[in-house]
């Protein structure tokens, strides 16, 4: 029955139904009822699921590149700190317990690991630097992720191929 | 290895963090299912119930994905989660709510009420952002610690709905 009724929402949204529409047509509440197209991404009333996918295969160039680059920073500024607070990786690991190896904690510090919250808050604290002020340092550098740009979208160049194709125009702006 | 203790911080931290994230969530209307689908690592709404509730630990790339989504600074869900949490705030640039300061009637820093009075004349929403420096003179000037100060002024963050005026006065 699911994929029946996925279908047919499918289909309802393309004609342009809204999710309370779809709601009453299904005899459904109409949270219930869009969290359920939700979880299918067939919400009429969200944004289209981003083509700019943060992880694995799909992942664009261009954000692919922006999270090296926040990688690298973030991994300078805790260096950049260390070495103000004249500490040596060694130290650090022991500041935060060995909860990695100082080993990982250098090449983090070279941006070739993702580095999470808490890791990123105990070496700030380590190294005596304000977590949020030395993250909002790093954004104004490296900017945000470049979800926006309709450039980096494969999904997007396609349909604009696509477009000039139907159209019969060989030349796509 | 990672005794008790700092077993506990860290997860107060994922909590904290948790907390704020949902906060987030919640003030722009989405369920999880409906929040999901904005994001665009595709991930599930149970990995997104895991970083809510702090079982599952947050990369710094995710938390700026999570924080564009819902529209909000990452820095400032950071902020927030560490004070509200009353952790490492011997480095945090602290938010105070100068009117909950002053219907607070502690004894042992009475003397902030003034301070806070004077303060309200120049900042109209009534909050004001303290750094570091700042807690430690006023701790100074009250015969206190740094850090028992900043664990009592932390209890002043403001609440969400004071939020609307984002402008903060730097002391």
């Amino acid at each position: 029955m699911r994929p029946l009724v996925v279908l047919v929402a499918a289909g309802l949204i393309v004609s342009g139904c809204t999710s309370e529409e779809l709601a009453i047509a299904a005899g459904k509440p109409q949270k219930k009822f869009a969290d359920y197209l939700a979880r299918h991404a067939l919400d009429p009333d969200s944004t289209p699921r981003e083509t700019h996918f943060m992880k694995g295969k799909r992942m664009s160039i261009a954000v692919a590149k922006w999270a090296m680059n926040m990688n690298r920073q973030i991994g300078l500024e805790l260096k950049t700190g260390r070495q103000s607070a004249g500490l040596d990786a060694a130290a650090v690991a022991k500041g935060i317990d060995y909860i990695v190896s100082v080993e990982w904690l250098e090449e983090c510090e070279r941006g070739e690991h993702p580095i999470t919250v808490i890791l990123f808050v105990r070496v700030c604290r380590a190294v005596g630097i304000d977590p949020p002020g030395t993250l909002r340092r790093v954004i104004d550098l490296v900017g945000p992720p470049p979800l926006d740009d309709p450039r980096l979208s494969d999904v997007e160049g396609e349909a604009r191929w696509r477009a000039a194709f139907q159209a019969g125009s060989s030349s796509v702006a | 290895m990672m005794d008790t203790e700092d077993e506990e911080t860290a997860r107060a931290v994922a909590r904290a963090l948790g907390d704020e994230l949902r906060r987030a969530r919640e003030a722009g209307g989405w369920s999880r299912a409906q929040f999901v689908v904005r994001l665009p690592s595709g991930i599930g709404d149970r990995t997104l119930l895991a970083y809510e509730h702090g079982l599952r630990h947050l990369t710094i790339l995710r938390l700026l994905e999570l924080s564009e989504a819902l529209g909000v600074y990452p820095q400032d869900v950071l902020g927030k989660a560490l004070q509200r949490a009353r952790i490492h705030l011997q480095n945090l640039v602290l938010l105070v709510d100068l009117r909950r300061l002053l219907r607070d009637g502690s004894y042992k820093f009475r003397p902030l009420s003034q301070w806070a009075k004077n303060r309200l004349n120049d900042v109209p929403n009534g909050i004001v952002e303290l750094p570091p420096a700042a807690v430690r003179e006023l701790a100074a000037f009250l015969g206190s610690t740094q850090q028992d100060l900043a664990r009592y002024l932390a209890k002043f963050l403001p609440e969400p709905s004071d939020d609307d005026d984002q402008s903060y006065e730097v002391m």
